[in-house]
């Protein structure tokens, strides 16, 4: 039998493999700017990425919503308001991400991006509201107020934050994503004259 | 209207599909985990009831004087439409069976409403103990806690772990069913009543006190 606290530690790791691939993309890109064999990299990263980025991005939209629906459904923790608002901006992106997935869409980028960096900055606030209580109203609600810290694994790493890793590693990918995939879609549509 | 994409030549691209593949096997990995887990005969009851067991609280619910109407829920501390009204009567019994009781006695009081769960409550516990360490109540007042919204599916249960955690020397009212909290017009955490001398309503407060907004609280009731 699988418990609750099994879970929340698996999906802990899961954000620390998040954080790392997402500081490892940020790193590759400063370093980008500096060396020229960087660079190749990135492109060469970006150019193979294509749209296995976006199958990874889906993938980790889709294990961020059963977790999300784990812990309210099967663990009992009530989504405060501000779980619901970043749910608004997970859920979809299941749905989003496998379509654009399935038909290798990197258009999808446009749509995809500020649905996570929505989610991404709302989980930066919830996330600061369980360290900091006095940044709201400086009382509890009587029902399920965002301050309430369900767990903690390893000392930080708490609900938001599984949610701000998890935004955050779509953005990268999706940012990955864009590459000569992209390329290749637009110039069929530049030769059927339908594109600007 | 013709669909420019599919005839195009398919921007194919090595791993996808091995990927897409992958994906899905663990997004059904994932799905049967969670069904596994969700269908499994009464999985949630046992394990809260075996993480609470030495101290749960106890099963009989405080008595409350009907006299006293209900008060409203509390919204503001401006123009509080309880100010004045009294307060209801609360025979209640702390964690361990003791009774602690709030009646029309003569003196005045300050109640704090608590729950184990709450961080803002969590913060202000061990405020209000190094108040009380410091300077004590006045004489002639009264300091009284409830212990309400209690939740074992909740952070930090159970509360008289929780409690005893921080040395909470002030008498504890567990309000098991919610009743205390309601009838008081609780609406967030902590929730402070004070009442006067004559058992009316003084004033209702909620959010963390500093132990300057302490002082005035209390001295506020205290006898003139």
């Amino acid at each position: 039998m699988i418990g609750v606290s099994t879970v929340s530690l698996f999906y802990a790791l899961l954000a620390l493999v998040a954080n790392a691939a997402v500081i490892g993309s940020l790193a590759l890109a400063v370093a980008a700017r500096r060396s020229p064999g960087a660079r190749r990299s990135l492109d060469g990263l970006r150019s193979s990425a294509g749209s296995s980025a976006l199958v990874a991005a889906f993938v980790v939209a889709t294990l961020a919503t059963i977790g999300s629906l784990y812990f309210s459904e099967v663990a009992h923790f009530e989504p405060c308001r501000l779980c619901w608002y970043q749910r608004i901006a997970m859920y979809p992106l299941v749905v989003i991400l496998g379509i654009a997935a399935l038909g290798r869409d990197p258009g999808v980028r446009r749509y995809a991006m500020p649905l996570a960096g929505i989610g991404a900055l709302i989980a930066t606030y919830h996330y600061a509201l369980e360290w900091l209580p006095w940044l709201d109203t400086g009382a509890c609600s009587a029902t399920t107020p965002c301050t309430i810290v369900w767990f903690r694994e390893f000392g930080f790493i708490s609900l938001p934050y599984l949610a701000l890793s998890a935004f955050l590693l779509i953005l990268a990918l999706l940012w990955l994503s864009d590459g000569s995939v992209a390329d290749r879609v637009r110039q069929p549509l530049a030769q059927d004259g339908r594109s600007s | 209207m013709t669909r420019p994409r599919k005839p195009s030549p398919a921007p194919r691209t090595g791993p996808s599909v091995p990927m897409l593949v992958l994906g899905l096997g663990a997004l059904v990995i994932a799905i049967a985990a969670v069904a596994a887990v969700a269908l499994a005969p009464a999985p949630a009851a046992p394990s809260a009831a075996a993480s609470a067991p030495p101290s749960a609280p106890p099963a009989a619910s405080p008595s409350i004087g009907a006299a006293a109407a209900d008060l409203s829920p509390y919204a503001s501390t401006t123009n509080d439409d309880a100010v004045g009204r009294p307060a209801p009567e609360v025979d209640g019994r702390s964690f361990d069976g003791t009774p602690v009781r709030i009646t029309a006695d003569g003196r005045p009081k300050v109640i704090v409403f608590l729950a184990h769960w709450c961080p803002h409550c969590q913060r202000e516990v061990p405020v209000v103990q190094a108040w009380l360490d410091a300077k004590g109540m006045p004489a002639g007042v009264d300091l009284i806690s409830v212990a309400t919204a209690i939740d074992p599916n909740r952070p930090n249960y159970p509360p008289d772990a929780w409690l005893a955690r921080e040395h909470w020397s002030v008498p504890v009212i567990v309000d098991a069913d919610n009743q205390v909290a309601t009838r008081y017009g609780l609406t967030a955490f902590p929730f402070w009543v004070a009442v006067a001398g004559d058992g009316t309503v003084a004033q209702r407060l909620t959010g963390e006190l500093t132990p300057e907004q302490l002082d005035a609280l209390v001295t506020s009731v205290a006898s003139p």
